[in-house]
């Protein structure tokens, strides 16, 4: 089942969220607009709606008024099929824990977006094997199990899964929260290395504010924000 | 998909294994208390597949059946042999082979009859030698044969009499043995068979004169299915006469053991609902597992199919295997007691390929792990919908 979607992305406007109140927690959000290559950093507290406005840009939640864009097409106007393949096509999201699949090894496991999106794997210029080798993961690594790894390889092998066929938008959810602080600004580093290949934009929630080096524009989130 | 099914069940190997035996030996228990009755069953009908009609004076037609047949119980009353021949002297009789019993061979039935009996009802045949020609010849059924080790050309010596030992009191005959029968799981492979004429001839009390020479039963064979009634009812409408049915005596006999068959059949039916357990507590544990994993492969755009495939497909893939498994340890042990239950229980093991029950028994293999793992997962993946990325 290959799901027509409108032929638009030739936009540079990666992500645009307008109006945008989330219906199931009842928090409204500024105004934000994702362009080419640009990175985003969203801060904020607990409570302020980091994982729901990252819910809602990725279009799992699709419970809000307002618009959420990406590449032009509000996720409320696709049917629930059209969602999963725009998601797939165009979005690598860097997930707040470890997630990866245990029984797949670090290239079967970095190369998994591919299996859901056509565009993906006629887009993967870059095999997994050299993502993995940029986020300084040697090649003698590449067949082993994630469990076999530290935390912070672990999270730089989830980064390059969501980096795997150059997908226009990376979104990151506290992606540093498992590492220290020196582990976390190299993994920040690696990651805006091997996303200047293909200038591809990210959005990253973070609470941990000295990460803000480098990004283009940071959000803060208040809590109970109007 | 494939890979990730083999890396997956590569990855939970050391358990899969124990689930995949459990569920085997449950499926394979089943297919061979299966085919044992089948083997029972088989054996019963064989033996009187051939027979349209038994005949013999008056008595119960199960009584009747069971001494003719199976040579069980007391034989009926006994009828000369010329009033037999006047009687199935007739254009619907095909074929008759007369039966008479009463007498013993070291525990095994002499069953006493002519030559002809051979042609009709002995479908599997000889495995040495040939029927008995002439009078002082003896053939003997397949289990008897391997019981005492006797090839052909051994001699005999039959006495008069039911009870084992006390032969030698009373006359004697020596036979030579000339022909042993193929087993057939029916009650011939435990028989002795001789001429009736030599069977009378050890039955003269030389101080008395002879009596005609009798039979108990007649096995009849007819020339066409709807002459089969009618020549009943003529027969049984003679004084001294009776006709059964056989496959109507037999049902009547096969319900006396249908409580045990029944018993058998609810054994089955519990140890599939063991293996159908086994498989819901093997699903209900890797749900939560699964839970995280669809969450996963939905937040990374993965259509439905892929995310509740991957786990159903893994559960048929497990019934699968195991059917498979039970398959082979099915033919490995019937292989193994197919020689020890035929001589000692006279049951023949149907040595088939797939039988049609095992393929039903495929089909379920397949069919309810995938029923009894799609709603819990489906649910999982419901509950993997809502806020992927909280979850994650």
């Amino acid at each position: 089942m290959l799901t027509s979607l409108p032929w638009r992305w030739q936009t540079d406007r990666m992500l645009i969220c307008s109006n945008l109140t989330s219906l199931r927690v009842d928090i409204s959000f500024p105004t934000i607009e994702v362009t080419q290559g640009q990175r985003i950093l969203i801060s904020g507290a607990s409570g302020s709606g980091k994982s729901t406005l990252l819910n809602l840009m990725a279009g799992l939640d699709t419970n809000y008024s307002g618009q959420v864009q990406l590449l032009d097409l509000d996720w409320n106007a696709l049917t629930a099929a059209q969602r999963q393949q725009l998601r797939a096509d165009h979005i690598g999201i860097i997930f707040q824990s470890l997630n990866l699949i245990p029984y797949l090894d670090l290239i079967d496991n970095v190369e998994l977006p591919a299996r859901f999106s056509a565009i993906r794997r006629k887009a993967a210029d870059r095999s997994a094997a050299e993502l993995l080798d940029r986020l300084g993961l040697p090649a003698r690594m590449h067949r082993r199990k994630p469990d076999q790894l530290s935390l912070g390889q672990r999270q730089r092998v989830a980064a390059a899964r969501a980096l795997y066929g150059a997908p226009k938008l990376i979104l990151a959810d506290e992606p540093t929260s498992a590492l220290d602080s020196h582990n976390a600004q190299r993994f920040i580093d690696l990651l805006s290395e091997a996303m200047n290949l293909d200038n591809q934009s990210l959005v990253m929630v973070t609470h941990d504010l000295s990460l803000a080096n480098g990004f283009d524009r940071h959000i803060h989130l208040d809590v109970g924000h109007a | 998909m494939l890979n990730a099914l083999w890396q997956s069940a590569r990855y939970r190997a050391s358990s899969l294994i124990w689930v995949v035996l459990s569920l085997a030996l449950a499926l394979g228990l089943v297919m061979l208390v299966e085919r044992l009755r089948d083997g029972v069953r088989d054996g019963f009908s064989q033996s009187v597949a051939n027979i349209d009609l038994v005949v013999g004076a008056p008595a119960g037609d199960v009584q009747l059946l069971l001494h003719s047949v199976f040579q069980l119980g007391a034989p009926t009353q006994s009828i000369p042999l010329a009033r037999l021949e006047q009687a199935l002297t007739q254009p619907s009789v095909e074929w008759w082979v007369p039966i008479a019993l009463g007498d013993n061979y070291r525990g095994h039935a002499v069953v006493a009859t002519q030559a002809n009996y051979f042609e009709h009802l002995t479908p599997n045949g000889f495995s040495q030698g040939q029927a008995f020609e002439k009078s002082g010849q003896l053939v003997l059924g397949a289990r008897v044969a391997t019981k005492l080790g006797y090839s052909l050309g051994q001699s005999m010596r039959v006495a008069h009499g039911q009870a084992q030992g006390l032969g030698d009191q009373h006359d004697q005959l020596t036979f030579e043995l000339v022909g042993i029968l193929k087993p057939t799981g029916g009650p011939i492979d435990n028989a002795v068979l001789i001429d009736i004429a030599d069977f009378h001839t050890l039955h003269i009390d030389p101080l008395r004169p002879a009596p005609p020479v009798a039979a108990n039963a007649a096995l009849v064979g007819v020339t066409a299915p709807f002459a089969l009634f009618q020549l009943q009812r003529q027969l049984t409408a003679e004084p001294d006469l009776t006709a059964t049915l056989p496959g109507v005596a037999l049902s009547r006999l096969w319900s006396v053991f249908g409580g045990a068959e029944r018993a058998l059949e609810l054994l089955s039916l519990a140890l599939l609902v063991c293996a159908g357990l086994t498989l819901l507590a093997q699903t209900m544990s890797q749900v939560e597992r699964r839970t995280r994993e669809m969450a996963l492969y939905h937040a990374m755009g993965a259509p439905l199919r892929y995310s509740l495939g991957l786990p159903i497909m893994e559960s048929a893939l497990i019934g699968l295997v195991s059917w498979a498994v039970a398959w082979c340890l099915l033919r490995v042990a019937s292989t193994l007691i197919s020689e020890w239950l035929q001589q000692s229980q006279g049951i023949l093991l149907p040595q088939t390929g797939v039988t049609e029950f095992e393929g039903a028994l495929l089909v379920c293999s397949v069919i309810a792990p995938v029923l009894l793992s799609a709603l819990p997962h489906w649910l999982a993946w419901r509950r993997s919908q809502l806020n992927s990325l909280e979850r994650l």
